[in-house]
C-alpha cells in the first residue's frame, strides 16, 4: 500500500515515513506543493497525509485538485491549526479524516489503515491476526470461528492494537484513542489496565495466545 | 473632593478671613473717622463760641451772664478755672440724657478760655448715638454684601460645576465603561473646550494604542500556539519511534515514558492556550439551536471508565434547547465535567442538576485555601495534579463572558458547586 505524506517538516515527514514504512507501507514524501502536485499527477496512492499549510500552497487546494483528478484515494488531513474551519472545508473537499498536531504515531497508522480498508472494496472489512478476525462491518469478533463478546472498547482497544502490530503503544496513545481528551482526568490509567486485563481474558477463553505484551511502564505491544 | 471645590474652599477660606479682620477694621476705622469729624465740629465750635464772647467783653456783668448761659445751656458748660491750659482735650463719655431716660455716649472736648482775665474752662459735648447707628448701619450693610458674596460663590460654583464639568464627567463615565476587549474605539463628542477636547483625543489615541498592542498580544499568544503544534509533533514522533527500539533497557524506557508523559502535557497546555486566545480572538461565533441535555449526556458518557457501573445522573433534566455557538457550549460543558471529575475520587457525589435553564455540578472537596476568587485565573492551580493544565477554568470563564452566561463559583457544605445561568 502506498502512502503519500505531504508535509512541508521534513523531520516530521520522515518520521511518520519512518514508522509507517514497517508496517507494510510504502511511503512517499512531498516537502512542497509543487512536488506534491507532481507526484499526485503521476502515482496512485492509497492514502494521502496532507498538511494544510504549504510554504507555496496549501493542502485544501490539493485537495481540490485531487477531487478534479477524480483520484479514487483516502486523504488525512493533518493540521497544526486545530481550526474547525479548515476541517470543516477540509471534509467537504472529500478528506476522509482529520487529524490535529500533535498526534502519536499509532493514532496515525489505526486511521490510514482505517481508511485503507474503508476505500479498498474487496472483502477488506475483515482484518485478521493470527486466529484472531474482526469484522469491522458486524463489529463482530471470532477467534477460530468463535465469537468473542467484546464490550464497545475491548474492541477499539483490540482493532488499535491490531492496526499497530509489532509496535509498542504509550499508554498516553491508548488513553487519548479510547476515550479522547477525557483522558487528562485519569492521571493514572488504571482504567487502560483494567480494558487491556479484560480483554487478553477474553481473547484466552476463546482460545487464543497470549500475544499482547507489556513493555515495561511504556505500553503495549501485540506481536504474533 | 470635587476639583471645583478644592478652589471654592480656598475662595472661602480667603473671603472668611477678610471678613473677619475686615469688618472690625471698618468698623474702627468709620468710627474713628467719625469721632474726628465730631471733634473738629466741637473743635470748631468752640473757636466760634470764643470768639463770640470777646465780642462782649465790654459787658460788665460777664461773669454773671457767662454763668446764666451755663444754667441755660445744656451741652456747654462754662466754669471759672484756676488755671488756664492751652489747647483742648477730648473724650467720650457715658451721659444720662433724661429725655429718653437712659445713658448714652457722648464726645466731650474739654478747654480753657480768658475773658477779661478771668479764666474759664469751658465743656462741649455732642451726641454719639447718630454716629453710632451710622456705624451699625454700614457694618450690616457690609455684613450683608459679604453673605451675598459667598452665598453668590456657592450658587456659581455648583451651576458651574454642571455646566462647565459636564464633558468632563461624560468622558469619565465613558472610561469607565470602556473595555479593551471589546472591537470599539473609545468614542466622544466636541465639547467647544479645548481643554476636554484634547482630553478626549489624548483618551482615544491611548485607547487605540492599547488594543493595537492587545489585539497584537492576542494574535501573538495564538500564532505563537500555531508554530509551537510543529516541533511538538516532531518531538511526539521521534519519542514513538525510540519506543519500539528493542534495545531499550528498563531504566531507559522509564526516562522515555517521563518524556512522553512530559509532552503530553505540552502539548495539552499549548493546545488549551491556542482554544483560550481562538475564543478571546472571537473564532467561534457561528450559533445555532444546542441541545444542552444531549451535549451534558454525551460528555458523561466519557466518565464512565470512573463510574463503573454507578452512572452519575442528571438530575430535574427536561428538554433544554440553547441558541448559541455548539463547539463552545461543548467546550463549556466538557470543561465543567471534567474540572468537577479531576479533583475528586468520590465519583458517586458528584452532583449535575440542569433545570430553568441552569447547569449546576457539584463536587465534594477539600475547601480552597486562597478562598474562591482566583479559581478562574489561568494557571491558577489549588491541587498538584500532574494532568491539570490551569486552564480549563479560565476557558470556562471566558465563554461564559463572551456569550453572556452567567458564572457562580460558590463552597457550600464541603461542595463546589459550579453554577452556570445560560
Amino acid at each position: 500500500m502506498k502512502v503519500l505524506i505531504v508535509e512541508d517538516e521534513t523531520e516530521l515527514a520522515q518520521s511518520i515515513a519512518k514508522f509507517l514504512s514497517s508496517e507494510s507501507f510504502i511511503c512517499e514524501q512531498a516537502h512542497s506543493y509543487d512536488t506534491a502536485l507532481d507526484k499526485i499527477c503521476m502515482h496512485d496512492y492509497d492514502c494521502i497525509l496532507l498538511d494544510i499549510s504549504l510554504p507555496d500552497g496549501t493542502g485544501l487546494q490539493l485537495l481540490e485538485k485531487l477531487k478534479s483528478l477524480k483520484k479514487n484515494n483516502g486523504v488525512i488531513i493533518v493540521s497544526a491549526k486545530n481550526s474547525i474551519d479548515d476541517k470543516i472545508s477540509g471534509l467537504n473537499l472529500g478528506a476522509d479524516d482529520y487529524l490535529a498536531k500533535p498526534f502519536h504515531m499509532a493514532e496515525l497508522t489505526a486511521r490510514v489503515q482505517a481508511i485503507v480498508r474503508r476505500r479498498n472494496f474487496n472483502g477488506s472489512h475483515i482484518i485478521e491476526f493470527k486466529e484472531i478476525k474482526i469484522d469491522t462491518d458486524a463489529f463482530t469478533v471470532k477467534v477460530l470461528d468463535r465469537e468473542v463478546a467484546l464490550t464497545r472498547k475491548e474492541y477499539e482497544l483490540l482493532i488499535f492494537l491490531i492496526s499497530n502490530k509489532n509496535k509498542v503503544i504509550s499508554k498516553n496513545a491508548i488513553a487519548e484513542h479510547l476515550t479522547g481528551d477525557v483522558a487528562e482526568v485519569m492521571d493514572n490509567f488504571d482504567f487502560i489496565y483494567a480494558h487491556m486485563k479484560n480483554l487478553k481474558k477474553k481473547l484466552a477463553d476463546a482460545g487464543s495466545q497470549d500475544y499482547i505484551k507489556t513493555v515495561y511502564g511504556l505500553g503495549y505491544k501485540l506481536t504474533a | 473632593m470635587r476639583l471645583l471645590n478644592v478652589s471654592l474652599k480656598s475662595f472661602l477660606y480667603y473671603s472668611l478671613i477678610l471678613i473677619l479682620i475686615g469688618i472690625p477694621t471698618f468698623f474702627l476705622s468709620i468710627r474713628a473717622i467719625l469721632e474726628n469729624e465730631v471733634d473738629e465740629g466741637l473743635h470748631l465750635q468752640r473757636e466760634e463760641f470764643v470768639e463770640h464772647i470777646k465780642n462782649f467783653e465790654y459787658l460788665d456783668d460777664l461773669d454773671v451772664d457767662l454763668r446764666v448761659f451755663d444754667e441755660l445751656a445744656y451741652d456747654q458748660n462754662i466754669q471759672p478755672a484756676d488755671r488756664y491750659q492751652a489747647g483742648e482735650t477730648f473724650k467720650t463719655i457715658a451721659a444720662y440724657d433724661s429725655l429718653d431716660g437712659e445713658v448714652k455716649p457722648y464726645r466731650e472736648a474739654t478747654s480753657y478760655f480768658v475773658v477779661r482775665n478771668k479764666v474759664y474752662k469751658l465743656t462741649m459735648r455732642t451726641s454719639l448715638v447718630e454716629s453710632e447707628d451710622l456705624v451699625i448701619v454700614i457694618s450690616v450693610i457690609q455684613a450683608i454684601l459679604m453673605i451675598l458674596l459667598l452665598g453668590g460663590f456657592l450658587l456659581i460654583n455648583s451651576s458651574l460645576s454642571q455646566k462647565i464639568w459636564n464633558p468632563f464627567y461624560k468622558t469619565l463615565s465613558r472610561l469607565k465603561a470602556y473595555e479593551l476587549n471589546k472591537n470599539e474605539a473609545f468614542q466622544y463628542e466636541n465639547t467647544n473646550i479645548a481643554e476636554f477636547d484634547d482630553l478626549n483625543a489624548a483618551i482615544r489615541s491611548l485607547t487605540n494604542k492599547n488594543k493595537e498592542v492587545f489585539q497584537q498580544q492576542k494574535e501573538f499568544i495564538e500564532n505563537a500556539s500555531h508554530e509551537l503544534q510543529t516541533p511538538l509533533s516532531i518531538f511526539q514522533s521521534k519519542l514513538d519511534l525510540l519506543m519500539q527500539d528493542d534495545a531499550l533497557t528498563e531504566e531507559q524506557a522509564a526516562l522515555v515514558r517521563d518524556l512522553i508523559n512530559t509532552n503530553q502535557r505540552l502539548s495539552k497546555l499549548n493546545k488549551s492556550l491556542l482554544l483560550l486566545s481562538k475564543i478571546e480572538n472571537e473564532q467561534f461565533i457561528d450559533k445555532e439551536a444546542i441541545d444542552v441535555t444531549q451535549l451534558l449526556r454525551d460528555s458523561i458518557t466519557h466518565y464512565q471508565e470512573l463510574t463503573g457501573n454507578g452512572a452519575i445522573d442528571i438530575l430535574h433534566a427536561s428538554p433544554f434547547i440553547l441558541q448559541g455557538n455548539k463547539t463552545l457550549t461543548d467546550i463549556l460543558i466538557n470543561n465543567l465535567v471534567r474540572n468537577a471529575f479531576q479533583h475528586t475520587v468520590h465519583y458517586d457525589q458528584i452532583r449535575i442538576y440542569l433545570e430553568n435553564g441552569m447547569l449546576s455540578i457539584e463536587n465534594p472537596g477539600e475547601p480552597f485555601r486562597e478562598g474562591g476568587e482566583k479559581i478562574f485565573d489561568r494557571f491558577y492551580k489549588e491541587s498538584s495534579h500532574k494532568a491539570s493544565t490551569g486552564l480549563g477554568l479560565a476557558i470556562v470563564k471566558k465563554i461564559c463572558d463572551l456569550s453572556g452566561y452567567t458564572l457562580t463559583y460558590i463552597y457550600r457544605g464541603n461542595k463546589h458547586i459550579f453554577t452556570v445561568k445560560f
